[in-house]
């Protein structure tokens, strides 16, 4: 009895954890890079465009509705895969959401704000051979990581919100709120993830500078044109660490 | 008197896992079959006084998830050092300690490997009949939350410790005709945190071979309800699995009794993507009294 109660009283105290070895796997970590405004006076929480033709673009508000972030394997065309998502048949799981090694959700990106590089998240692939990264842009839902309270975003894909003023005109405010989904892809021209390379760096870049070109921010489907714009100005920059 | 020892243990026990008490709740990532009582009292009676120590090495392998999506594999190896005392001769107590060895590779080849004490257990068995018995258990929270260098916590299938008071019941069963005997015993388990109910039914013939050495084969079954992991079900949770095996028991010694055997899967039920492997043991029980 006391051989026991000693044992006990001893035992239970000792508690010991050594983690003896913590090898990384692959890792594909992607981040929005810091966006160009071509006015770095303006204040933080502004976007200041002059356009070529001495237009100027005050933006207040640039939401984009990054749906995901995916790797394709060069064997699988990803729209032949069923996401764990799909497979679970609208019944939520735990380690299903957000499960699938290949496929990250990003959210809303906020291109005012992030006036440094900011990640999106790392995805963590089975060894394979990867063909493509695709950025795919689509309207927010309920859940959508980084969802804006102070703005209806559900459905849209960009919101753009600001003041405008032409060569002699005065300021006046605009607002851009579109919905057309589209994607936009990189070549990763077969990099083997796996035993020999680990890590991979996908960054995400626009350029501010380029989303008003052209565009008479007064006229019908400016929305639209700026909404081509933006994804014009888009790239993906692909970086082996 | 003896009561009152008995509950002075209990209270010693629980007092001492109480102040190592972890910080969060883990859902259980052991599975384990089998009756746990069993390399530690026997199926023989006790008698009043018997002091048994017993070691069980455990060896076993098991995947969890979709492969190239989520699979985790994890392999264990689990060094259980255990102290049984019998203050009745129809009572029988034992605390037991795990220590785990536990390496995990993920889908993206990451590999984690982890030594660590486990959850403190205590269990009982209560000899109602010359072959029937009751048998009780609870598992304590006391094994830490592994992290690594930089803090975060590791993957929840490296934990040591299923992070709850885990309280188990179960009744085992003898038939002896001398060479030959028949066990059974069912254990069930329902844990406080996010685990499921697990019931472990066990059946196991055995042939005295000689005085010193017996032959076991047995049949091992588990049923597990789905876990829950904050709040929401684990998909690849729940489900029934069986496993056949075999034990050599030798006794090279007087109150000394070693067992060597192995259990291999052969009806696997368990929801969603779960695999489990091979399972292979090495006990060792003395007696002092």
């Amino acid at each position: 009895m006391v051989a026991l109660a000693a044992l006990a009283l001893g035992a239970a105290p000792t508690r010991c954890a050594v983690v003896l070895d913590d090898a990384p796997g692959a890792e594909v970590r992607v981040a929005l890079a810091a966006p160009a405004w071509p006015n770095a006076d303006a204040p933080d929480d502004l976007g200041l465009v002059t356009l070529p033709s001495g237009a100027e673009v005050l933006v207040e508000r640039a939401l984009l509705s990054v749906a995901s972030v995916e790797l394709e394997p060069c064997a699988t065309a990803l729209r032949e895969r069923a996401t764990p998502r799909e497979r679970a048949a609208g019944v939520a799981y735990a380690h299903t959401e957000g499960g699938d090694p290949l496929r990250l959700d990003a959210g809303v990106v906020d291109w005012l704000l992030r006036r440094a590089p900011t990640a999106l998240g790392t995805l963590r692939p089975p060894p394979d051979t990867y063909c493509r990264v695709i950025l795919r842009v689509d309207g927010a839902v309920a859940g959508t990581r980084a969802m804006p309270a102070d703005v209806d975003f559900a459905g849209k894909t960009l919101v753009i919100d600001g003041f405008w003023r032409p060569v002699g005109g005065a300021w006046r405010p605009f607002h851009v709120a579109e919905t057309a989904a589209f994607d936009l892809d990189a070549p990763l021209d077969g990099v083997v993830l796996g035993a020999t390379t680990r890590a991979l760096a996908v960054n995400v870049a626009s350029d501010p500078s380029a989303w008003f070109e052209g565009v008479d921010l007064d006229a019908k489907g400016a929305g639209r044109a700026v909404l081509e714009r933006v994804r014009a100005s888009l790239s993906i920059g692909l970086e082996a660490p | 008197m003896t009561l009152a020892r008995a509950a002075a243990f209990l209270v010693a026990v629980a007092g001492a896992a109480a102040a190592a008490a972890p910080e969060r709740a883990r859902a259980c990532a052991a599975c384990s079959l089998g009756d746990p009582t069993l390399a530690a009292f026997g199926t023989e009676r006790p008698y009043e006084g018997r002091l048994r120590f017993t070691f069980e090495g455990r060896y076993r392998e098991d995947a969890v998830g979709e492969a190239r999506v989520d699979r985790v594999a994890l392999e264990e190896l689990r060094a259980e050092l255990g102290a049984a005392w019998a203050p009745a001769d129809d009572l029988f107590l034992q605390l037991a300690l795990p220590v785990l060895f536990r390496h995990l590779r993920e889908v993206n080849l990451a590999e984690t490997s982890l030594l660590a004490t486990g959850d403190l257990e205590l269990r009982a068995r209560w000899q109602l009949t010359r072959g029937l018995a009751a048998t009780a258990g609870v598992s304590l929270p006391t094994a830490p939350t592994a992290r690594r260098a930089d803090g975060s916590a590791l993957p929840r299938e490296l934990q040591p410790g299923s992070g709850s008071v885990d309280p188990s019941l179960g009744v085992a069963g003898t038939l002896d005709d001398y060479p030959l005997s028949l066990t059974g015993s069912a254990w069930l388990t329902a844990p406080t945190g996010d685990a499921g109910l697990s019931a472990r039914l066990s059946v196991a013939a055995q042939a005295q071979l000689a005085p010193a050495l017996a032959l076991r084969v047995a049949v091992d079954g588990r049923v597990d309800g789905k876990s829950t992991e904050h709040g929401v079900t684990e998909r690849d949770s729940g489900g029934a699995i069986a496993f056949i095996g075999a034990d050599v028991v030798i006794s090279p010694a007087t109150d000394l009794v070693l067992t060597i055997g192995g259990r291999a899967p052969v009806w696997n039920a368990l929801a969603g993507w779960h695999d489990e492997g091979v399972v292979m043991f090495v006990g060792v029980a003395y007696d002092i009294d």
